[in-house]
């Protein structure tokens, strides 16, 4: 049977999720390995095509095909203690792990929710899926889920619809909605990306303080690096389908081990060092290039075309090294970093 | 239905379209209609098949207001049940239609394995000229009411199943149908809920238009003999009678003829009505 230990809620075990067209096959998700622990944050950091949302999608089984699972384990601790593998459930169990087990929130709060029906109803639908509770009943839990993501005036807001709230509060309507069932998990899939950035200083606020009050772990998928100083507690950075650099948050601002994730950081502005000694404007410096095409993977080190420390052994794929104790690197050059 | 009342949008989607006159005009003439069918044991002065040889071919006045046929009955009465009938068929084959229709499309559209197959035989079926298929399935099922209904039923299916492909296919993709699934929600109950809610705006408007089709439909199959037994009165039927009549007595068509354009109009323009308010180009003046 399969085992987890206590703390840990969730593990992706070497999952490889694949896109099959043709003869041509996507290895979008490529042996990508990390654990949950309870209580925890983990971000998943990349650009766009490093698979960080398909890692997402796989874990709530929502791939839609030609994408599939074709190896590695997901566990998950259900409620009741078990520890299922979500790779192999049946779709039935799988509904029930969905909302009430794993929840989800998405990256576009203004269409995230249904424009046709009022955002108590929505909550209340929801509530009532998992849970055999009497409408009023679930009615006042709706109420408590929008005092609880700091929604003013819960009891008009329930009978509004989706067009009368702005962004911001719609994705605070669907953080509760999501939390509806306390769920032990959630997967936020760039849940601030779409908000100014006010906004998404209260949305991540809102999470950490979520977190703290009901304990649930939280699966944190973004392509900025800044926002995941805030809030994760462990980094996993994705580049073309794998895992290229993971550790402690702490540990990762701290000391990057991977060009790749050195490179992410240089892009983020900082204006307290945006001028050279002398007062002249620094540039930011980008990583040069795209994502290589999980279709047409170089050879060896998929990051090294764009590669500043490129060396002939790149050619040779490099394995995820301990580059120091809890601290991974896909890089051969690790310890020059 | 309470729902829909009490959705701010619809509401002020509902004033919108009262707000234009051929809409209103339309359900005027069409609640005209449907009134008098309806309540034909009261609106209409004499009974359909009440025979009087005295007033064979009497034209209008004030007695027999759009005159009598050839065995003296009265057009206006016949003309007021025979409209219970078409109204009856066409709503009839609005249900067949919406709830084949729907059903069709909802799962070409849901499920990705079944789309080929069934949008394949929805547009083999769309191939075909309606009157042309809906006579070759009366003519092998028999003609009789209950044929007409379901030969114009499968007539009209595609229309309907077509436009709920469609829509379930851009719905599908759409965040929040994502959004409820990951938060456990199933798939017949996306479909209901969250899809098919979608589409009762568009299913609307094509129900308008099926439904006057369908009415001029089994005017033409009765015309033909193909619908139901000519004594009873239809709107073709009585056409179909008074052809032998007419430049001798000319009410005996004109007036079934006028009831069906005026029916099959109005419906018409309540339908236009709709489907322009359902798009934005149009809307922009409002």
């Amino acid at each position: 049977m399969n085992s987890l230990p206590a703390d840990i809620v969730l593990r992706v075990d070497r999952l490889r999720t694949h896109f099959e067209l043709g003869s041509r096959v996507a290895k979008s998700v490529d042996d990508v390995s990390f654990d949950v622990k309870r209580g925890e944050t983990v971000a998943v950091v990349g650009e766009s095509g490093s698979g960080k949302s398909v890692t997402s999608l796989s874990i709530m089984r929502l791939l839609s095909p030609p994408g599939r699972i074709v190896g590695g384990q997901i566990l998950y601790r259900a409620g009741d203690g078990r520890v299922l593998d979500v790779a192999a459930v049946s779709q039935k169990e799988m509904r029930r792990i969905r909302g009430r087990e794993i929840a989800m929130i998405f990256q576009e709060p203004m269409t995230s929710l249904n424009p046709l029906y009022t955002v108590g109803d929505q909550i209340v639908e929801m509530i009532r899926l998992h849970e055999p509770l009497p409408k009023q009943e679930a009615r006042k839990r709706a109420r408590r889920m929008l005092e609880l993501v700091e929604i003013p005036a819960a009891e008009r807001r329930l009978d509004e619809y989706p067009h009368q709230m702005s962004g911001g509060m719609r994705q605070r309507a669907m953080i509760a909605l999501a939390l509806s069932c306390n769920p032990k998990l959630l997967i936020a899939d760039e849940p601030t990306t779409a908000l100014d950035v006010t906004i998404q200083a209260q949305i991540l606020d809102l999470l950490r303080r979520l977190q703290a009050e009901i304990g649930m772990s939280i699966l944190f998928i973004t392509h900025n690096l800044g926002v995941v100083a805030d809030i994760a507690h462990e980094v996993v950075v994705m580049y073309a389908g794998r895992v290229v650099e993971q550790a402690s948050s702490q540990r990762l601002f701290e000391r990057q081990k991977h060009p790749y994730a050195r490179g992410l950081l240089a892009c983020i502005p900082d204006a307290s060092r945006d001028r050279t000694p002398s007062g002249e404007r620094l540039r930011l410096n980008p990583i040069p290039g795209n994502v290589p095409s999980v279709m047409a993977l170089p050879k060896g080190c998929s990051f090294a075309p764009r590669c500043p420390l490129r060396i002939p052994r790149c050619e040779e794929d490099p394995p995820l090294l301990v580059a120091e104790p809890h601290h991974l690197s896909r890089c051969w050059r690790h310890d020059e970093l | 239905m309470v729902a829909v009342a009490s959705n701010p949008e619809q509401v002020r989607f509902i004033s919108l379209l009262l707000r234009r006159r051929t809409v209103l005009i339309g359900l005027a003439v069409l609640a005209l209609i449907a009134g008098l069918a309806i309540l034909a044991p009261v609106t209409a002065p004499y009974a359909p098949n009440k025979l009087s040889i005295a007033n064979r071919l009497k034209p209008p006045s004030g007695t027999f207001w759009f005159g009598t046929d050839e065995f003296g009955r009265d057009i206006f009465s016949r003309t007021i049940y025979a409209g219970q009938l078409s109204l009856l068929v066409g709503v009839s084959v609005v249900c067949f239609a919406s709830i084949f229709g729907i059903a069709l499309g909802l799962v070409a559209g849901f499920f990705r394995k079944l789309d080929t197959p069934v949008a394949r035989f929805i547009d083999a079926m769309m191939a075909f000229p309606d009157i042309l298929l809906a006579i070759a399935l009366v003519a092998a099922l028999g003609p009789s009411l209950a044929t007409v209904i379901v030969a114009l039923g499968i007539v009209y299916t595609p229309r309907l199943a077509r436009i709920v492909r469609a829509s379930t296919l851009v719905i599908r993709e759409l965040p929040y149908v994502e959004a409820a699934r990951a938060l456990g929600v199933s798939t017949w109950r996306i479909m209901t809920r969250h899809v098919l809610r979608n589409l009762v705006s568009p299913i609307l408007v094509q129900a308008t238009f099926i439904f006057a089709y369908a009415m001029l439909a089994e005017a033409g199959l009765s015309f033909l003999g193909l619908g139901v037994s000519p004594e009873v009165p239809t709107w073709g039927t009585m056409i179909a009678a008074g052809r032998q009549y007419v430049g001798r007595a000319d009410w005996m068509t004109l007036f079934p003829g006028i009831a069906i354009i005026l029916s099959v109009l109005s419906l018409q323009m309540v339908g236009d009505g709709l489907r322009d308010m359902l798009d934005p180009r149009f809307r922009k003046d409002l």
